[in-house]
């Protein structure tokens, strides 16, 4: 028996649950708003999730020609803070400061600036991630990201340049090919929980987000023996810094660039940014008496003059308008290879005139000059060569001599390989190599820029120059033994930046030359900035530097030579009969029409006889890697680099141990390399 | 006093079983994921003892559904009268915790979550002896105030605001069945305004205030209460219709949500299990509650009645709060889930209300 009480309740029940139903259907609404409608939930959680932080993929490696490591990327622990997680700030951050060794004030200045994921210690020892990690600070943690190490140092640092800390190419080949190097950033593998610890999500292959590796043109061998002879000059004469660039001609492919002062790119942090430049490219200078090697090609190009033409350089000097021009001391009457040999400014005063700015000014920029090489080196210069229209008498005139242009070392090691190369002009190439992340080598090209003078000048010309290395020319010390050089010698004053004069004491001392002259190799250009001291120019200073570093890199390429300097001869004139008709017309070398002296000095030659050389005559050599080599094939790399081997133990097997490791630089008289051998274990 | 009647074996109400054994098995599958984060393999100890307050809380359950409710009704003022000495003893010697001196047994019991069940008890006797149909002025009204009043200004003077507006609303639950005439109804909105200006400004802490502003602007202190509800709507969002399966939220298992265990345990459900997995874990809630109901009305005595609808109420209540404010619709006064958050004494609170809905449905046919 229900109640009439009961029953008005029960409908009053009914009320209740339209309320109960209606609030369900609020709460389901609502519920489907969040989960299906708007997409600010997941947006926001997936952003906090996998967040700000976005480390750099491991940089690809650079390797040098025989694919030793130049660069590498390795892990280096990082202390990172999330300040919002940071409890009691003073002594958290005290603590960190002692071990990280650095100013307490600084790192609160460092996390109040910012808000999120900082770091405050980048690339620490892992004895200092070891103790901030058992700290346990909440909000405090170690991240470890790739570090760019450069395992062989200082050797072809500029050329090299560096990544910065974030895995940035800021210099050289870093910064011109960074691009290729650089990995993918690392985002995808990372998730962080709300204490913003790191969770590796999915275990990612860091090779899938490496960069790209390369293999440069340079060789880790002859860029040592470059450096240690350049470094030994520089002593030498005094001088603030050096280069010495060599090029392999028929390529274009550079095989060392030494410069001097270097740097350790493992150390770019402490380094100021303009000394990390690479000087071969980037600085630009007069290159003084070289240029005359480029006015005699575009002369003899032209055709307006003749190799036995006869040039009057009468009692050494001469008027233009507004200057006079000098020589050392009279040359009287000279071929245009006598101009050559003895560096007569007169002399080349005269031919520029003869072939007037139009033609000189083109065919100078067909050698290159006045543009960038196209080497894509980053802020690679292109030196600075007026409009001809623009030229003054005198401007013409000093040009023939190579004052009133700059040049970069690298434009006048390629207009050198030009000549070499019987005239084709190439385009540096730094990167032989590359190859993506797990994929295979890919050559790069050799690229040519065209012909920029004729094959036969081109050739008149390297022969014109081996008489400059004769016992008459200026560039006798560069000469090697066995092997036939050609080259040109040039001082070239310095600009004074205050005065805008030329300075009387501040000299480039450059010398330019071609081995072997009948069969070109090598193009190698030599700079030395400010040799002090009597001898600074190009002949006393640069061509010894020229012929060591020639004829280290000749034995590495396997041509045994040694710098073998040729002494001064009493300086021969030649009288020629001032009758323009008599002289022959066009090319050939006519070899009644030069010195003797000349003659002997380029086509004669002793028998090659090989001749043991002095220990304290050689250069530093790179420890080659005797690792899994039987005796006896360790027995002729050895010679390559003239090594003594050592043996220790049984010499039956192959090399398990060496002494020194491979890559070592050696200099001076120690030479010796100590190997173990072990016997292969015999299968079954 | 335990004799029991066959017929009410007999009528043993199987279904409202069902549906709670349903939804507690979810609210412990969901409450394994909601912790397992940092867990290596197996339960953490947070579902373990979860686990063995459930064991205590079905024999709860059954020994109250036995025990024929009319001993309840005339035992009730005697139980309300505990629950008040209860809260009163946890006034006197209770541990604080989270701002609220509302424990007892060094923090293991809360006795306002019984509270609950003895203002409802108290009620029903109330509405039961003064059947709503002969109130005829607002001074009828007067004892049943008097009885709301008693455990909420306690529980008020423990500071735990979310269970005093709670057990508020519960006894608000009869008042659709009282026969208010309509301007009586508008002195009640005027009571209740006032109330509320007063509860403001003197009921209120400061954190307590602050967490109603936060609610209104979650984005003014993102690691505070505002915190909470961001997160609580982020875990949501990632859900989408489908959820991200069990214990692969992201949000939840990278504990980004806090508290996911007691007051937010229905995002972990929301994110994992999605819009799907979430409603239907509602529609199930609201079928049991639909099914108080029906006992409500198929009781045929007066007592049994308005106990059932009030039991109704403490289940109802605290669920519609936890969710509104999970899903960013109330402010975070850290109102626990019913059968889904970890925590024992509301698990205990809620085997009575069960155990009792159950003893009125056995008995629905007894009279």
């Amino acid at each position: 028996m229900r109640s009439q009480a009961l029953r008005s309740a029960a409908v009053r029940v009914g009320t209740l649950r339209l309320l109960l139903l209606g609030l369900f259907l609020v709460l389901a609404a609502r519920a489907g708003q969040l989960t299906v409608v708007s997409t600010e939930g997941r947006l926001q959680g997936n952003r906090q999730i996998q967040t700000q932080l976005s480390l750099p993929g491991a940089r690809g490696l650079i390797l040098d020609r025989g694919h030793k490591e130049l660069a590498l990327s390795v892990d280096a622990p990082s202390v990172y803070v999330l300040p919002q997680l940071l409890n009691d700030r003073p002594r958290s951050l005290a603590k960190l400061a002692k071990i990280l060794e650095l100013d307490r004030r600084h790192l609160e200045r460092r996390i109040a600036d910012h808000k999120g994921f900082t770091f405050i210690a980048r690339w620490v020892s892992d004895a200092q991630a070891k103790r901030v990690s058992e700290l346990a600070l909440p909000g405090v943690g170690i991240e470890r990201e790739p570090r760019r190490v450069y395992p062989a140092g200082r050797l072809a640092a500029p050329l090299l340049g560096f990544a910065d800390i974030d895995g940035r190419g800021v210099r050289g080949v870093e910064q011109m090919m960074d691009d290729w190097l650089k990995g993918a950033p690392r985002r995808l593998a990372v998730e962080r929980d709300a204490t913003g610890r790191l969770l590796c999500g999915r275990p990612l292959d860091p090779r899938v987000a490496a960069g790209g590796d390369l293999v440069l043109t340079i060789d880790a061998g002859l860029q040592a023996q470059a450096e240690a002879a350049l470094t030994r000059a520089v002593e030498e004469s005094g001088a603030a810094g050096g280069l010495v660039i060599s090029v392999d001609p028929k390529t274009g492919d550079v095989l060392s660039l030494a410069e001097s002062p270097g740097f350790d790119p493992n150390r770019f942090r402490h380094i100021e940014y303009t000394q990390t430049r690479s000087r071969a490219f980037l600085d630009v200078a007069e290159p003084g008496s070289t240029f005359k090697a480029f006015l005699v090609a575009a002369a003899l190009e032209a055709g307006d003059i003749t190799q036995a033409e006869p040039i009057d350089t009468g009692e050494g000097w001469m008027r233009v308008p507004g200057k006079t021009i000098r020589d050392h001391r009279a040359y009287g009457v000279l071929d245009i290879a006598g101009v050559l040999r003895v560096s007569s400014n007169v002399g080349a005063v005269q031919i520029a005139q003869r072939l007037g700015p139009e033609r000189y000014s083109a065919s100078l920029g067909r050698l290159g000059f006045g543009v960038t090489t196209g080497s894509g080196f980053p802020d690679e210069s292109a030196g600075l060569l007026r409009d001809w229209r623009k030229w003054k008498p005198v401007d013409h005139a000093t040009l023939a001599y190579g004052q009133g242009v700059s040049v970069t070392a690298m434009q006048l090691a390629m207009a050198t390989a030009t000549l070499a190369a019987g005239g084709e002009r190439m385009r540096p190439r730094l990167v032989l190599a590359r190859r993506r992340a797990l994929g295979r080598w890919q050559q790069t090209r050799p690229v040519s820029l065209g012909q920029a003078i004729s094959r036969e000048t081109a050739q008149l010309v390297v022969g014109m120059l081996e008489t400059v290395v004769s016992g008459t020319g200026t560039g006798r010390l560069a000469a090697l033994a066995d092997v036939r050089v050609a080259g040109k010698t040039g001082t070239a004053q310095k600009l004074e930046r205050e005065t805008g004069r030329y300075s009387q004491d501040r000299y480039t001392a450059w010398f330019i030359g071609i081995a072997p002259a009948d069969d070109p190799r090598l193009a190698i250009v030599v700079a030395l900035d400010e040799p002090k001291g009597v001898s600074h120019t190009g002949g006393s200073v640069a061509a010894p530097l020229f012929a060591r570093v020639a004829a280290a890199q000749l034995a590495r390429l396997g041509i045994l030579t040694r710098p073998e300097p040729i002494p001064a001869e009493p300086i021969p004139t030649l009288t020629v009969e001032r009758s323009v008709d008599e002289a022959p017309q066009g090319g050939g070398i006519g070899g009644d029409t030069r010195p003797p002296g000349a003659l002997a000095a380029t086509t004669i030659r002793p028998e090659p006889t090989p001749t043991p050389l002095e220990s304290g005559s050689l250069l530093s050599v790179l420890v080659p890697d005797f690792h899994g080599e039987s005796l006896a094939a360790a027995r002729r790399l050895a010679a390559i680099d003239r090594l003594d081997l050592r043996v220790r133990g049984s010499d039956r097997g192959s090399v398990v141990n060496q002494s020194p490791a491979p890559g070592t630089i050696l200099a001076g008289s120690e030479r010796t390399v100590e190997l173990s051998f072990a016997a292969a274990r015999e299968e079954g | 006093m335990l004799r029991v009647d066959r017929r009410s074996i007999q009528n043993f109400d199987w279904v409202f079983l069902g549906l709670v054994l349903m939804l507690v098995a979810c609210g412990t599958v969901n409450l394994i994921s909601a912790t397992a984060a940092g867990v290596e393999g197996g339960m953490s100890d947070i579902v373990r003892r979860q686990m063995a307050a459930m064991a205590g809380g079905a024999a709860v359950m059954l020994v109250v559904a036995f025990v024929d409710y009319r001993h309840v009704e005339r035992f009730a003022m005697a139980i309300f009268a505990v629950t008040l000495v209860l809260l009163v003893l946890t006034l006197a010697v209770g541990v604080v915790t989270r701002g609220a001196q509302a424990w007892l047994f060094q923090g293991r019991f809360q006795p306002s979550e019984l509270a609950k069940i003895g203002l409802v008890v108290a009620l029903a006797r109330y509405f039961h002896r003064n059947p709503p149909r002969s109130m005829t002025g607002l001074r009828q009204l007067v004892p049943p105030l008097v009885l709301v009043a008693l455990p909420v200004g306690l529980i008020l003077l423990q500071r735990d605001m979310g269970v005093a507006l709670l057990t508020l609303l519960v006894a608000l639950t009869y008042l659709p069945l009282l026969h208010i005439p309509l301007r009586a109804w508008s002195g009640v909105a005027v009571l209740a305004m006032a109330g509320l200006a007063a509860l403001w400004s003197f009921g209120l802490k400061a954190y307590q205030q602050q967490r109603i502003l936060d609610f209104l602007d979650p984005s003014r202190d993102p690691l505070s209460s505002g915190y909470q509800a961001m997160q609580s709507r982020i875990a949501i969002g990632s859900g989408g219709l489908l959820g991200t399966g069990w214990q692969q939220g992201t949000q939840t298992q990278l504990r980004f949500l806090p508290t996911q265990h007691t007051d937010f345990v229905f995002s972990v459900l929301a994110e994992e299990w999605g819009f799907v997995g979430s409603t239907l874990v509602l529609t199930l809630y609201f079928i049991m509650l639909l099914w108080g109901l029906w006992i409500a009305r198929s009781s045929k005595d007066g007592f049994g009645a308005m106990l059932a609808v009030g039991l109704v109420g403490t289940l109802f209540w605290p669920a519609a709060i936890n969710i509104a404010m999970v899903l960013g619709l109330a402010p975070v006064i850290g109102v626990p889930m019913p059968l889904f958050s970890y925590g024992g004494s509301a698990l205990l609170s809620a085997a009575i209300a069960l155990g009792l809905l159950l003893n009125v449905s056995m008995r629905r046919y007894v009279f």
